[in-house]
């Protein structure tokens, strides 16, 4: 979708709203938040066998800010059409999303939704990342962090199709197909090429997760996502004012063709897990680039991770909060060969204030140090940190 | 003794320990204390404390309940607000007593009783009003009844001091129509206070 349509879209949703009120349609929602830090990096960087200072400076960044429709549809019965069209925007800067759009696309989907369930199609989170997305995910979106830094799995896919069940009391299980639309096509020598995503299955994302009072329990597995076959279980448990959450997940990538593969038609020719985010105000320092693929030679081909959290909501004002994550990544280089493994450690803790039931100030620490194969990429483990005060309204 | 400080001479005794470290700072906890597991077990009684509740949609919008995502929230942001479209009826759908029907009459100009949201002797209320629509009805009949006393020539008037009462600061008329009851007819009058 063209993010240009966005402000028309929006437009004509108004519009026809309008024209049509008298007829009783149900009008469409806006909501979306605004999430602003003022961070100070502090990053490492090797250069020529020395950890140097990569990067210290001050920066102000927009963190998931966005913009969502959403809206519904009576069509028969208990049946209804649903629809959710939500974006990225960057109150900090201009033209920071898609292209030199304004906007970037994030979960949009249209589908139906009734007493057996919910069936979209379009773009979404994979049901793994949605498990720990609203729950254990303490400092969801926020540089250094997040747990894109540290750890494979979070995704949100093209071309899906979704389907979840209802909420059967505190039950509920979702399935994603992924269309790898790859062509399907023969190679030169009339052969079916291998390893394409061209079939209806070849990709999918599935969970499960349960939810009582305060116990959150998910398992969630993703086959052949962005290269990746995922497992993970998280769980989480609120004890009064206090809560705590843990995760444990496994990667393994899918395919494990060399790169020197051909390409023809599609191929996958993939043989490490997707990288996991870059760290944030890189840009003039390809260095400071990704601790862990930094130390991994570029690619890796296992990894397994675990995290805890906790929170402390001392009272209706102030919540403290903490998280641990790290993850061990197997490297490989372009020979198959692998290299020693490389150790991410992230650690964050952090303080909010809330202003009202929308609006929080807050303030957070983060760390990711790396350690690795220390004779054959870096000769130095590398620690990157930043600290930051922001503040988030929610509409 | 304030609570707060109660809760740290008890972690301090409990054996947590924070250590300074050049790097920060870790916590050390020894679990043999039993201070921690009565803490879990007290805190186990408010269990109806949610730690992070999720009452918008924006907190809703990244997880797998979708129904409870689609379901409309009290704070609920629409596009449009139809509800500040649709005038306030200013009569009861309750099928009138010819009775009191007749009572009224005699009285008072409405057939249908209302309880005035305005009146001209509050500037304050008349401005809270101003912008609002009302729909008000009076009945009347082309005959001759026992259930009105007007004439469509009359009717007016009531209609008009329905009007006077709701809006302090004068009105305006956004639509007329007219529908039979029984053997009359209601007069309908939606209107915007100024």
């Amino acid at each position: 979708m063209n993010r240009k349509l966005l402000p028309s879209l929006i437009a004509l949703l108004t519009v026809g709203a309008a024209g049509v009120v008298n007829a009783d349609i149900p009008i469409p929602t806006v909501y979306g938040k605004v999430n602003l830090t003022l961070n100070k990096y502090d990053f490492d960087d090797i250069q020529s066998g020395t950890r140097v200072n990569g990067q210290n400076n001050w920066k102000l960044e927009s963190n998931a800010s966005r913009l969502g429709v959403k809206g519904d549809y009576p069509l028969f019965g208990d049946t209804k059409a649903i629809y959710k069209l939500e974006y990225e925007v960057y109150p900090d800067a201009d033209k920071q999303g898609d292209g030199t759009s304004p906007f970037k696309q994030r979960n949009t989907y249209a589908g139906l939704q009734s007493g057996w369930g919910t069936l979209f199609a379009g773009k979404n989170d994979t049901p793994l990342k949605a498990t720990t997305a609203e729950t254990l995910q303490l400092f969801k979106d926020l540089p250094l962090a997040d747990y894109k830094y540290v750890l494979n799995g979070e995704n949100r896919e093209n071309n899906i199709i979704q389907y979840a069940t209802p909420n059967l009391s505190g039950l509920i299980f979702s399935a994603q197909l992924i269309l790898g639309e790859d062509t399907g096509a023969s190679d030169s020598t009339g052969a079916k090429s291998k390893d394409q995503n061209s079939n209806l299955t070849n990709k999918y994302s599935a969970a499960v997760t349960y939810k009582l009072d305060t116990l959150y329990l998910a398992l969630a597995h993703d086959r052949n996502v962005e290269n990746a076959d995922t497992t993970r279980f998280a769980a989480q448990y609120g004890i009064g004012p206090v809560s705590i959450g843990g995760l444990y997940q496994n990667a393994e990538r899918h395919f494990k063709n060399p790169a020197t593969t051909s390409v023809a038609n599609g191929v996958n020719t993939g043989n490490a897990l997707q990288a996991i985010s870059s760290l944030p105000g890189n840009s003039l320092n390809s260095g400071v680039g990704n601790p862990i693929t930094d130390f991994a030679g570029g690619t890796y081909k296992k990894q397994t991770g675990y995290g805890f959290d906790i929170a402390w909501k001392i009272d209706d004002d102030w919540t403290l909060k903490g998280q641990y994550v790290r993850s061990k990544s197997d490297p490989v280089d372009a020979a198959n060969v692998g290299f020693g493994d490389t150790t991410a450690k992230n650690y964050a803790v952090g303080v909010d204030y809330a202003l009202s039931k929308a609006a929080k100030v807050f303030a957070y620490y983060a760390s990711i140090k790396t350690d690795g194969d220390l004779s054959a990429i870096n000769s130095e483990s590398l620690d990157d940190k930043t600290y930051a005060v922001g503040w988030e309204f929610k509409f | 003794m304030p609570p707060l400080f109660f809760f740290a001479r008890q972690i301090r005794q409990s054996g947590f320990k924070f250590m300074a470290k050049p790097k920060g700072v870790i916590a050390m906890i020894n679990f043999n204390n039993h201070f921690f597991l009565s803490l879990a077990l007290i805190c186990g009684i408010c269990l109806n404390q949610n730690t992070f509740a999720q009452d918008k949609d924006v907190d809703q919008a990244d997880s797998l309940d979708f129904g409870a995502f689609h379901k409309d929230k009290k704070e609920a942001i629409k596009v449009w607000d139809k509800t500040s479209d649709a005038p306030t009826k200013a009569y009861s759908d309750q099928p009138t007593d010819t009775k009191q029907t007749s009572a009224v009459k005699a009285t008072d100009s409405s057939s249908t009783p209302v309880t005035p949201t305005a009146n001209a002797a509050s500037p304050a209320a008349a401005d809270e009003v101003s912008g609002k629509r009302f729909e008000l009805r009076e009945r009347y009949t082309l005959t001759r009844s026992a259930k009105t006393p007007y004439s469509a020539f009359y009717v007016i008037e009531p209609l008009y001091k329905q009007a006077a009462q709701l809006c302090a600061k004068g009105w305006k008329k956004i639509s007329e129509r007219s529908e039979p009851v029984e053997q009359d007819y209601y007069l309908y009058y939606q209107i915007e206070c100024l």
